[in-house]
């Protein structure tokens, strides 16, 4: 009945049907297919995301306030276009390996100038091996590279107030990445009269751009356009822009029959500044016509130069949506569609029929068909001819040479080949479940299947057949729901195992694993911990600052060091699923997301040459290796206690390595930028806690724990070497609700033992061995807040204050720790 | 012209409707009938198709902004 009130008309969008608290986790993949080179040419890996998200939705004091959390994080890695020429250009080169007479194609690396032939008409031709006659040769191919790993972390919250005419909200957004750093303000008003829902939105956007263009490609990427927005800094080459984008929508929403509902919605975008994408380029042949013979053919010089688009654009979208109920089936149709067109030239609509179908009053299936079209952007071009030459070179009177560029007058003004702005039509297929599970927690799956291409356009007319593309996307949502005033899952107190009147989890640091007790039989706990730890500062050896003189005689075992790390970020998200086998026992199944980044600097005098050295900022990530353990809990009220014994399976990648660089394959990343250790190892840890005093105010616990490696090496020749620690930590209650928690470790890591790939031609400190791990005492300080329904969320800064290092490194920095718990 | 027959039709249907009582709901309260009964999910393909078309996001402008790939 709740829901039924909760509809437009009465109260509420959608998201707010539900009850009022919820956490919802995501995982999320999209994976593209490979694309076609022509030639024979293997493709590289296509672009692969992966997406993870939390969102919590919590009432603030009374129930009408609602604040909205989410934390997203996007990972990418794989080739994408750069440019498109035509093919006779050869714009993708075979990379072979193997002994002359005996090559073998492994791969193939982008080649953005060339020269090719033109007819009287700019139409490239081609030389007929057999005959050597020339014959039209039309077919053009994407230049592909592979892009750097890279992660985004966006923030988003909102709070919105429920009011009796309706809702306000306002909210704002952060998002970070190496490259574009964007924050945005928004503001809703929704108005319900009892039949309708009428609701508007402002929003206002602010994004920085700082790419860094690739030190490869940089000396054949003409970039005059963009020679005010470039600078150096640190051995790279950055391209800077800024960008702001407004926004206002409106919708409207009605139950329209008992079985059937409606929206509709109008959006208008006004985006300004630099909207170029820099890394996309557009093949330009110059081809005076001066030279042509008397066939009209002649010789062109490719060259690609960075894309210019216009510096405004206005955008509108009108959708509508209608949901209506098939009785004889209980199912649901969901109808809608929508129109856009902005003053770039691009418009077109999108349709899209989904089908909801209980099976079961806890399972619900649904099949998705969508179809997208539109039109190119007027200055959309996949490549140019421009009736000069790129460069003049001539003999003045006196005698010397003199060079004259091309003019920029002669070129359009806005061209891109970026096939977002083309002519295309998209069909996409999607399956998904929706499972109902114990407690009010719902389990979501969905998968798609997307077709990009130039003949799926209504009207026809669309991008050839190189710019197809196939990708998949898949999904899963884990949603939990608290509603308002009541416990999550079956009447839960906290007093379940033996003498368990407390629990340890609830003072327990948020960096710390396994200080759980026994949840009991059959029940489930679910966990989401991130941690980020920094390095950064002056390099060490052992407790003492390095200067650059010292580092790179010493740092790389007796080579000269050419770099040197300035900072390094490790994150990790790791999910937690605990249930208890029985009163005593439990099992806890751990997998982890990992992703770094490194930043390193050209130490003074060196010079990267033809060797390829760590400068500028290196990013990587990907799942990282899966724990699971085994853990008995005991004690009293006045003593609890928990020990586990524990195995960690590679299931992390310890085999990344830089993309191509300098016409070599990119060198293995060094151990500390790898997601996983390559070995199984044993883990273990004894955990003990109580109350200080009576226990009302304070709190005490004491945690042991270590790893150590199954195996002596993992196939890349290195691993891990064996961790133990000492923790302790103190917790005041400062509220029934709310305790701060002090914290003392100590660490004792033995870093790497073997041989990393690097270490026969190491040119930076990170590429040895013999510089990893150390000892390390550190102090955190948190504050734990128990939340409605047994669960917890924990907050944790961590300090270092001794540390001794193995080797040369950067000193650590310390920290952050979250951590949510819910048992349910 | 089949732009503006959509919206003669819409617009027609419009017209048609009476209000819903509260006691009528039921139907329309079932998960599968919310306007939208994955909002993760629909935010998750909404920002997929963002990155690939060339068309802004369809909904309630909410801000935010992504170099993606």
């Amino acid at each position: 009945m709740a829901a039924a009130v909760l509809l437009p008309g009465l109260h509420a969008t959608p998201v707010q049907a539900q009850a009022d608290s919820s956490v919802s986790l995501q995982s999320a993949r999209l994976h593209e297919a490979a694309r076609t080179l022509g030639n024979g040419l293997p493709s590289p890996a296509g672009l692969s995301a992966q997406t993870l998200s939390v969102q919590a939705v919590t009432p603030l004091g009374d129930s009408r306030r609602l604040l909205q959390l989410q934390l997203t994080q996007d990972s990418w890695s794989g080739a994408t276009p750069v440019s498109t020429a035509p093919a006779v250009a050869g714009g993708n080169r075979a990379v072979q390996r193997g002994s002359a007479g005996q090559l073998v194609t492994v791969g193939a690396s982008p080649m953005i100038t060339g020269s090719l032939l033109l007819d009287a008409q700019d139409r490239p031709l081609r030389r007929d091996a057999t005959t050597g006659t020339l014959q039209p040769a039309p077919e053009l191919v994407h230049t592909l590279s592979t892009a750097s790993p890279e992660t985004r972390r966006q923030l988003d919250l909102k709070l919105s107030q429920r009011r009796d005419d309706g809702q306000l909200s306002l909210g704002g957004s952060a998002s970070d990445e190496r490259d574009f750093r964007s924050q945005s303000l928004n503001l809703a008003r929704r108005f319900d009269d009892g039949e309708s829902s009428l609701s508007f939105a402002l929003s206002a956007t602010r994004s920085r751009v700082r790419a860094v263009l690739d030190h490869d490609a940089l000396p054949y990427i003409t970039r005059r356009a963009y020679a005010d927005h470039i600078t150096v800094e640190g051995g790279q080459t950055l391209l800077h822009g800024r960008r702001r984008e407004a926004s206002a929508s409106a919708g409207w929403s009605r139950a329209l029959t008992p079985s059937a509902l409606a929206e509709a919605t109008l959006s208008l975008t006004r985006s300004s500044g630099d909207l170029a994408n820099p890394y996309k380029l557009t093949s330009v042949v110059f081809a005076p016509t001066a030279g042509a013979g008397a066939d009209g053919v002649r010789s062109g010089e490719l060259r690609s130069l960075m894309e210019q688009r216009p510096s405004s654009r206005l955008q509108w979208n009108v959708g509508a949506r209608l949901v209506l109920h098939h009785a004889a089936s209980d199912a649901a149709w969901h109808l809608g569609g929508g129109l856009f067109s902005d003053d770039w030239g691009v418009r077109g609509q999108r349709l899209q029929v989904e089908w909801l179908q209980p099976l079961s009053p806890a399972g619900t299936l649904s099949l998705l068909l969508r179809h997208h079209s539109q039109h190119a952007a007027r200055f959309y071009v996949p490549w140019l001819v421009s009736h000069q030459a790129y460069r003049q070179v001539s003999v003045t009177p006196d005698g010397q040479l003199q060079a004259r560029d091309h003019d920029p007058a002669l070129l359009p003004a806005h061209f891109s080949s970026d096939t977002r702005l083309s002519a295309f039509g998209t069909l996409t297929a999607g399956l998904g479940y929706t499972h109902r599970l114990a407690g009010g927690a719902t389990l979501d799956l969905s998968v798609d299947r997307t077709r990009q291409s130039g003949r799926l356009k209504w009207g026809g007319g669309g991008e050839g057949r190189h710019a197809d593309l196939d990708h998949w996307t898949a999904q899963a949502t884990l949603n939990l729901v608290f509603e308002a005033g009541a416990a999550p899952s079956r009447e839960h107190d906290h007093d379940h195992g033996p003498g368990s009147a407390a629990h340890g989890h609830d003072a327990a640091p948020a960096s710390l694993m396994g200080v759980h007790a026994a949840p009991g039989r059959g029940r489930w706990m679910l966990g989401l911990r991130q941690q980020q730890l920094q390095q950064s500062g002056t390099l060490r050896h052992g407790t003492q600052a390095a200067d650059d003189t010292l580092i790179a005689a010493g740092a790389c075992g007796g080579a000269p060091c050419l770099s040197v790390p300035t900072a390094m970020r490790m994150r990790m998200a790791m999910l937690d699923l605990m249930v208890g086998l029985d009163e005593h026992w439990s099992l806890m199944l751990m997998p982890q997301f990992m992703d770094m980044a490194m930043n390193s600097r050209l130490l003074p005098g060196a010079v990267a040459g033809d060797t390829p050295v760590h400068v500028g900022r290196h990013e990587s990530h990907g799942l990282g290796d899966t724990q699971l353990h085994l853990l008995r809990h005991g004690g009293s009220a006045a003593l609890q206690w928990s020990a586990g014994l524990g195995l960690s399976a590679p299931t992390g990648r310890s085999n990344l390595a830089g993309r191509r660089s300098h016409q070599r394959d990119g060198a293995p990343l060094d151990p500390g930028m790898q997601p996983g250790s390559g070995t199984w190892d044993a883990l273990s840890t004894l955990s003990a806690w109580g109350p200080l005093g009576d226990g009302a105010r304070g709190r005490w616990g004491l945690q042991a724990s270590g790893a150590s490696r199954l195996q002596a090496a993992n196939d890349q020749g290195w691993a891990r070497g064996w961790r133990w620690q000492l923790q302790g930590w103190a917790a005041w209650r400062a509220t029934p609700a709310l305790s701060l928690v002090g914290r003392a470790g100590w660490r004792v890591d033995h870093g790497v033992a073997g041989t990393v790939a690097d270490a026969d031609s190491p040119t930076s400190p990170v590429d040895l061995a013999a510089n990893q791990g150390g000892r390390l005492a550190e102090l955190g300080l948190g504050l734990n807040a128990r939340l409605g329904g047994a669960g917890q969320l924990a907050l944790e800064r961590t300090q270092p204050l001794h540390t001794r290092l193995r080797g040369w490194q950067l000193p650590p920095r310390g920290g952050w720790a979250l951590q949510w718990s819910q048992a349910l | 012209m089949p732009r503006t027959r959509a919206l003669g039709l819409l617009l027609a249907l419009l017209a048609g409707c009476t209000p819903v009582q509260p006691w009528e709901r039921g139907t329309l309260a079932q998960p599968h009938m919310a306007l939208d009964p994955h909002p993760l999910r629909s935010g998750w393909r909404t920002h997929v198709q963002a990155t690939r078309e060339g068309a802004p996001a369809a909904g309630l402008s909410e801000g935010g902004g992504c170099g993606c790939y």
